[in-house]
């Protein structure tokens, strides 16, 4: 029963490991950094795979605890060394083959942008470019759909003034 | 940038870094998901100590209790000292048990002040145990010396009682000099204050607590 259950969620992790890993994008530049929030998340994941209810959708579920996970191992990761990992272009695969330097120049406005963000305001981001309906966003982040709509006009604002 | 740019910008940026990263989910499955290390224990550790803590209080207590006190004095010093043992895992209990029963399931924005407000609880609970060794070196010596048969109020009472007066106006000194350093004309003093007797973790919980309510609230 047990190894079942093992093997549904080692399925439904599979499935869903996107989600894992744009959460850890979102919120740590530093390879290592990501491994190890990546870890968090798939340990506190496996926590509280016990207590899923089935008749609610599964990505919901898991972006709340990736968020959560993510959320709070940074601001762990802050208090204890007190400064941010900057954006460090050496540091990415900024020269692969096939990007445009339009493209290139895309995406690291958008890494820094996100950089910029409080990690509040990360989530409601990251759920923005990952197509989420406002119904969608405002379970996983506990705030009125109302709420949602007048934070989304902000961001999309605060997106064209500041890519 | 329009709205479509920035999605794609958003799908290369994830391809990058996945690349880059080459961190597999299968890696996690291969080893026994149980036992896989979690580091968000940090405030769970120390109330472990601070349980710790507590007994050693106990532990003295109960050394004492087995000498049978009978001078008053030494009775009370005895009380105070259990009294503190018990709060400090009275205390630490609470909040091990408030950081189990977190879910992480639960919404975002719910989960986060939760979290927050344990950290400040835990933060304000170490102040005001630290605050409490104003007076509380006195029944501590108290105990320790009735351990080897002496009666420490019987034979210098002026060390209980300056002790206390100096408690007393130490601590009274200190929250005067806070509710001093609060008024706006003094923002050094202040900062001074907050420094050396609130101290930057609760300055930061705090913080991430107005954060959080901040961002629930509806936007006008």
């Amino acid at each position: 029963m047990e190894e079942r259950s093992q093997k549904e969620f080692e399925g439904l992790l599979q499935s869903h490991q996107g989600i894992v890993f744009k959460v850890a994008n979102t919120y740590c530049w530093h390879p290592d950094d990501r491994a190890d929030l990546v870890q968090e998340i798939v340990a506190q994941v496996w926590r509280a795979w016990p207590r899923y209810d089935p008749t609610r959708t599964f990505s919901t579920w898991m972006y709340r605890i990736a968020l959560n996970v993510a959320i709070s191992f940074v601001r762990k990761e802050i208090r204890h060394r007190e400064v941010s990992v900057p954006f460090d272009e050496t540091r990415h695969d900024t020269g692969t083959v096939g990007d445009t330097d339009i493209e290139q120049d895309r995406w690291q406005r958008l890494h820094s942008f996100i950089e910029r963000q409080a990690p509040l305001d990360r989530a409601l981001l990251l759920l923005y470019l990952e197509d989420k309906s406002q119904r969608e966003i405002s379970d996983i982040l506990g705030i009125t759909p109302t709420n949602v709509s007048t934070k989304m006009n902000r961001l999309k604002q605060k997106i064209r003034a500041e890519i | 940038m329009e709205l479509e740019e920035l999605k794609m910008a958003w799908e290369t940026l994830n391809q990058h870094m996945k690349r880059e990263s080459a961190i597999s989910l299968a890696l996690y499955a291969d080893r026994k998901l149980a036992n896989i290390r979690t580091r968000l224990r940090p405030l769970f550790i120390g109330q472990i100590l601070q349980l710790f803590f507590g007994i050693s209080f106990l532990l003295l207590a109960a050394a004492l209790w087995s000498t049978r006190p009978t001078a008053l004095s030494v009775v009370v010093a005895g009380v105070v000292v259990n009294a503190y043992g018990v709060g400090c895992i009275i205390a630490a209990g609470m909040v091990m048990g408030a950081i189990s029963n977190i879910d992480y399931a639960g919404s975002v924005l719910e989960i986060q002040e939760r979290l927050a407000r344990v950290r400040c609880a835990y933060i304000v609970g170490g102040l005001v145990a630290g605050l409490t060794w104003w007076f509380l070196w006195i029944p501590v010596l108290m105990v320790l010396l009735a351990l080897v048969h002496v009666n420490l109020y019987a034979h210098a009472p002026s060390v209980v009682w300056i002790g206390l007066a100096v408690g007393t106006v130490g601590l009274a000194g200190m929250l005067l000099l806070y509710a001093y350093s609060r008024k706006p004309s003094h923002e050094r003093l202040r900062h001074f204050a907050d420094q050396a007797m609130v101290g930057r973790s609760l300055q930061r919980a705090q913080a991430q607590l107005d954060e959080i309510r901040q961002f629930g609230q509806e936007a006008a």
